[in-house]
Formats: C-alpha cells, sequence, structure tokens
C-alpha cells in the first residue's frame, strides 16, 4: 500500500515539473524569440562581415576596437525529456537545434549593441563559437549552450542597410 | 594606462602600419561561481532559457583575460595587439579556463 502511494506521488510530481517545465518553458521561448526580432528589426543598419577585411573604412574616427558578447541558455526540462527519446530513437533533435540557433543570434545581437553603443556603424571579423564551460555536457541533468561572440567594431563609410543575420 | 592599446581580432588595423613585432602575448584565467549560482542555474535549467550567471561568468573570464594580455603587451612595449584569439577549456566541473592571445605590434599613422 505505502509502495503505492510513494509511486503515485512520484509520477505525479514529475508530471507536474513536465508540465510546469512546458508551460513556463514555453513562454520564455516564444518571449525571447520575439524579443530577438524586434531587436534585429532595430539593428538593419550595422554592416556585418566575417571577412578579416575591412571594407571601405572611415578614418578620422575613433580606432577599430575588439568587441566581445557570450550567451549561454538552456532547454527545459520538457523539451529535454522529448530529447532523450529522440536520442533512443535517433534523427534530428529539433529543440535543440532552435536552442543553438537561438543563443548565436542573441550572442549576434550582443555584439551589434555593443558596437553601435560605442558609436561604430560597422563590424568585421564576426566569430561564433561554442564552448564548453564546467564541463556542462558530462554533468548529469544539465545541458547548456554556450556562444562566444567576438568582432572587430570599426567606422564604414559604405555601412548601408542589409540583413542583421549572417547564417 | 598612459595611452590606449588597440585591441583588434584582424590581421591589420585600417589606417595604421606595423612597424614592428614584438611577439605573442597571452593571459588566461581560471574561474568558478559560488555553489548558490550553480544551484540556481540547476534550477534554471527546468525552465530554460538563459542562465545569466553563467553568462556573467564568462563576461568575468573574458575581461580578465584579455587584462593579464593588455598588460603583457604594454611590458614589451606595443601599442597594439592584432589577430586576438579565444579559448576555452572545461578544467573541472563549474569552472572554465578563458585563454586569450594575440600578436603585440608597435603601429604608426599611415602616412
Amino acid at each position: 500500500m505505502l509502495e503505492l502511494i510513494v509511486t503515485i506521488v512520484g509520477v505525479s510530481i514529475g508530471l507536474l515539473l513536465l508540465v510546469a517545465a512546458f508551460a513556463l518553458g514555453g513562454y520564455v521561448d516564444r518571449k525571447h524569440l520575439a524579443n530577438l526580432a524586434e531587436r534585429e528589426r532595430l539593428c538593419q543598419s550595422i554592416q556585418l562581415s566575417q571577412s578579416q577585411h575591412f571594407f571601405s573604412p572611415h578614418f578620422g574616427g575613433s580606432p577599430p576596437q575588439i568587441v566581445t558578447a557570450e550567451t549561454v541558455v538552456a532547454n527545459n526540462h520538457f523539451k529535454r525529456f522529448l530529447a532523450s527519446w529522440r536520442k533512443f530513437f535517433g534523427g534530428e533533435i529539433k529543440s535543440f537545434h532552435v536552442l543553438v540557433e537561438r543563443a548565436r543570434r542573441e550572442t549576434l545581437m550582443r555584439l551589434v549593441e555593443n558596437a553601435q553603443q560605442q558609436g561604430f556603424n560597422a563590424l568585421c571579423n564576426v566569430r561564433l563559437d561554442s564552448v564548453d564551460i564546467g564541463g556542462n555536457t558530462t554533468a548529469q541533468g544539465m545541458s547548456c549552450i554556450c556562444i562566444l561572440g567576438t568582432a572587430t567594431a570599426y567606422h564604414s563609410s559604405t555601412a548601408k542597410p542589409m540583413e542583421a543575420t549572417i547564417i | 594606462m598612459e595611452h590606449q592599446i588597440f585591441v583588434v581580432n584582424t590581421e591589420s588595423i585600417p589606417g595604421f602600419r606595423v612597424v614592428q613585432v614584438k611577439g605573442i602575448v597571452q593571459g588566461n584565467t581560471v574561474r568558478a561561481k559560488h555553489a548558490g549560482r550553480d544551484i540556481a542555474a540547476s534550477l534554471k535549467n527546468l525552465v530554460g532559457g538563459e542562465l545569466k550567471g553563467y553568462t556573467e561568468l564568462l563576461t568575468e573570464s573574458r575581461r580578465e583575460a584579455m587584462a593579464r594580455m593588455l598588460q603583457q603587451a604594454q611590458q614589451l612595449g606595443a601599442n597594439a595587439v592584432v589577430n586576438v584569439r579565444f579559448t576555452t577549456s572545461a578544467v573541472t566541473s563549474g569552472a572554465s579556463e578563458m585563454f586569450a592571445y594575440g600578436t603585440a605590434v608597435v603601429v604608426q599613422p599611415d602616412v
């Protein structure tokens, strides 16, 4: 009898966590995506390139400077639960694919905003690397995605409106 | 710092000419967050989204590594560091090493 109660309580706590993660996590994800879309719309005037070359640099202003940004995001409990099933059957894990892309977009936006705050209108040599902090890929139950962004900000005389995403 | 050191992750700086190469400069740091932050991060892992504590950790590490690299550049008498690269490695669970390196050079305004 006692064992049955313990099992029922355990299962219902597990289900409750999944439902809570589904509801709250979904809300957090949608909010972030909407926020990203809005910021990307506002930052379309910056010239982005991932080449080492400075496109038509404008002299006289402040010299080029390195800008950095980093983002660490995690998938919610519900999506990780689904991913574990996907790992059993194999195939593309869509939730992680979306999450990595989101982290990259966020890092890029931070680089752009960082450069704009300092008065620059162009970025070159944009690098977005994923890193492993604290062995997060091995720790039990924890999995997060860390993206490091590095770029050089400069003044360009040909900065014209263009797509804010490079990937 | 008496004068600003130019730091870029490109090979050259427009409007400037490299007149002397001083060599490779580097800086690294290993940092960890206090346990409270780790617990907060694992709770946040339920809902997902950004783990601010870890983002901050990376930002601080980067600043520290870059500061150490610049200190070396200054000792060598360079006024710019070009082609800066960052790498990280997981040292132990919850701590990460951030390594910054670049080439220290002396630049002069072109004409």
